[in-house]
């Protein structure tokens, strides 16, 4: 950097300035992009095909390399106008009455604001309405005053603000595009009815979720954005929906397992065995099984079953060798968790039968022995008949006498009645992910053929499955994706 | 309005008699020749070739980013012509060993978790190779 002293009295002149606009410069162009880079409905992802979540992380960390420009490029500026360019402070007072200076320091206030109230623990402590209304608006004004400061370089502006319209647009169309349009029988806004359930108890309780509505058929593993007007307009959360499309059928039956927790969810939790309104986007996320079927190891943790659940089901049906190596792996705090998916459960145990290469493996991380819970459903007059003798009378239990007729007890459920088939009770520990996919790959490389390994679930389970993964060797070619809840 | 943003610190906009301004992609007009004294001359042409360069900098960053994405598009439309294509060609051999070095050495989590939270080390090596371009091209 060279400085010298102007003609004009007082002036010194650098190359500060100069830098400073590069680096304005380059924050400009870099704005589009990063938008992109966070749309739902997303440009990349059509063309790429990687999922959209995935350009979260780089989201957000150009996120903050921007907020790194703007501020070098105000600090650069302001050190040019208050300290080299003389008399000081005059000359900067003077600057600061310009218009583009004005806007110059509102867009590096609402940089910062967008940086620090999208910051993780911040988030927690505003609450994630008040992130997701903020960050929108913040950035919209954000993009306008970086308009204002240099509008000479409207067209990265023009361009953020046109995919962010798009982005909401779309989102907004075929939201009324589900609930209002495509439908033969009806016109107007068809309303869905999400019937609650409250299964499990003490620290393990979570929402099943479960209505019929006329849409077109999704892909299994793919997601919904799911809004609860009457809790909130504001959110709207993914999540896999559990039960198969039905390519045959104009109305399509939706199952969704939401753990109970703080926030919507538990609210969601204090409306069991009510009805409540849903609105829905979607579907989002890539379809399985993906190419021919052939070999399939689907890991779930917890609630992360909703994504493997359907998957399984689709590659057995879609079998082209049924010999084919297939694993259901899931892993569950209590063997009670069985119970929200019974009905799906039993019916992929007799699949046991008709495919010889299938194998379910369950792992229960919190018991030494089944407990066997009095209640497992929604509360209702009826007591569930009971074979086991520690289950009292009072048992309340199930939704009527047609769904408790088509559910199995889970002692059904745990029962070792078939070859392949293993319940683990771990007491307090998690299966080790490499044990589980070496066995998997000795099996499937043994036969060969493509392999597909899906998963999803806690965080921690994502990072043992990735790297039991990247250790596996495979010669005919492996594809693997984790459905991150995060 | 944009042209009066700038005066503060181009005092001298207007035309010199005989003299013709010069279009700059994102920057004020450049009035030539200059008329000022010569370090004031030398100063405003270099703020003006770099604020070329940088408008070039920031098309070739823009350029480099749709080129990999018509790469990707291009290769991702030969993988999924069907199974046919897959026997040999050069093309998917790379790409399947390109697969297999990402997975084994970019699945895995990135180090610094209390830094990046928990994510893949293939986010990590994209990350880096952005802020390495910036960093060069700033």
């Amino acid at each position: 950097m060279y400085a010298e002293p102007a003609k004009q009295p007082g002036k010194t002149r650098t190359t500060l300035g100069w830098w400073s606009n590069r680096v304005g410069v380059l924050s400009y162009a870099l704005t589009p992009f990063t938008v992109l880079l966070a749309t739902r409905e997303n440009v990349l992802t059509i063309l790429t095909g990687i999922p959209y979540q995935h350009f979260n992380f780089l989201h957000r960390w150009l996120g903050r390399v921007i907020f790194a420009q703007a501020a070098l490029h105000t600090l650069g500026w302001t050190i040019v106008e208050a300290y080299y360019y003389k008399p000081s402070p005059d000359v900067y007072y003077l600057f600061l009455t310009n218009m583009y200076a004005v806007f110059g320091c509102l867009a590096t206030l609402f940089i910062c604001f967008l940086t620090v109230f999208s910051m993780k623990s911040v988030i927690r402590w505003t609450g994630y309405e008040f992130f997701k209304i903020t960050h929108l608006i913040g950035a919209v004004l954000y993009i306008g005053a970086c308009w204002g400061h240099w509008d000479k370089l409207w067209c990265w502006m023009v361009a953020s603000l046109i995919l962010i319209a798009l982005d909401q647009g779309v989102r907004l169309g075929r939201t009324i595009y589900l609930h209002c349009g495509g439908s033969k029988s009806s016109l107007g806004f068809r309303r869905a009815m999400a019937n609650v359930q409250m299964i499990g108890e003490g620290d393990d309780v979570i929402v099943r979720l479960d209505f019929d509505f006329e849409q077109e058929a999704w892909e299994p593993g793919q997601h919904f954005y799911l809004c609860f007007p009457s809790l909130s307009i504001w959110q709207s959360h993914p999540f896999t929906v559990s039960s198969m499309p039905d390519l045959s059928s104009n109305t399509q039956h939706h199952t969704y397992l939401l753990r109970a927790r703080k926030g919507q969810t538990a609210q969601l939790a204090a409306l069991a065995g009510q009805d409540v309104q849903v609105v829905i986007t979607g579907p989002y996320g890539p379809g399985w099984p993906r190419h021919t079927t052939d070999n399939v190891l689907a890991v779930a943790g917890g609630t992360g079953v909703t994504f493997t659940m359907p998957i399984i089901i689709a590659s057995l049906r879609q079998l082209i060798v049924p010999q084919a190596t297939v694993e259901f792996v899931w892993v569950i705090r209590r063997a009670q968790d069985l119970l929200w998916l019974n009905k799906e459960f039993v019916e992929l145990k007799e699949m046991l039968a008709t495919n010889p290469g299938l194998r379910i493996s369950i792992f229960v991380t919190r018991e030494d022995t089944p407990h066997i819970p009095f209640c497992c459903n929604r509360p209702s007059k009826q007591p569930q008949p009971s074979q086991d003798p520690e289950k009292g009378p009072s048992s309340s239990v199930a939704a009527s006498s047609s769904e408790l007729s088509n559910r199995a007890t889970l002692q059904e459920l745990l029962a070792i009645d078939q070859d392949r088939f293993s319940v683990e009770l771990l007491g307090s520990h998690h299966p080790t992910m490499p044990t589980v996919v070496t066995s998997f790959m000795e099996r499937a490389n043994k036969r060969g053929g493509y392999i597909q390994v899906v998963g999803s679930g806690p965080d921690s389970m994502g990072s043992d499955l990735r790297t039991a993964i990247s250790q596996v060797e495979e010669k005919d070619g492996l594809d693997f994706y984790w459905d991150s809840r995060e | 309005m944009a042209h009066n943003m700038l005066e503060p610190r181009h005092s001298h906009v207007e035309l010199p008699p005989g003299g013709y301004m010069v279009k700059h992609w994102g920057y004020g007009d450049e009035p030539l020749p200059c008329t000022s004294d010569a370090d004031t001359c030398k100063y405003l042409d270099g703020v003006y070739v770099m604020h070329d360069l940088s408008m070039k900098y920031s098309f070739i960053m823009w350029g480099v980013l749709l080129g990999i994405a018509v790469v990707w598009v291009t290769l991702r439309g030969w993988r999924m012509g069907g199974p046919a294509q897959k026997v040999g060609g050069v093309i998917d051999k790379v790409c399947d060993s390109v697969e297999r070095v990402k997975r084994k050495w970019l699945l895995k989590d990135a180090p610094l978790k209390y830094f990046f939270g928990r994510t893949t080390r293939l986010q990590v090596a994209i990350l880096a190779i952005f802020l390495g371009y910036l960093l060069i091209f700033s």
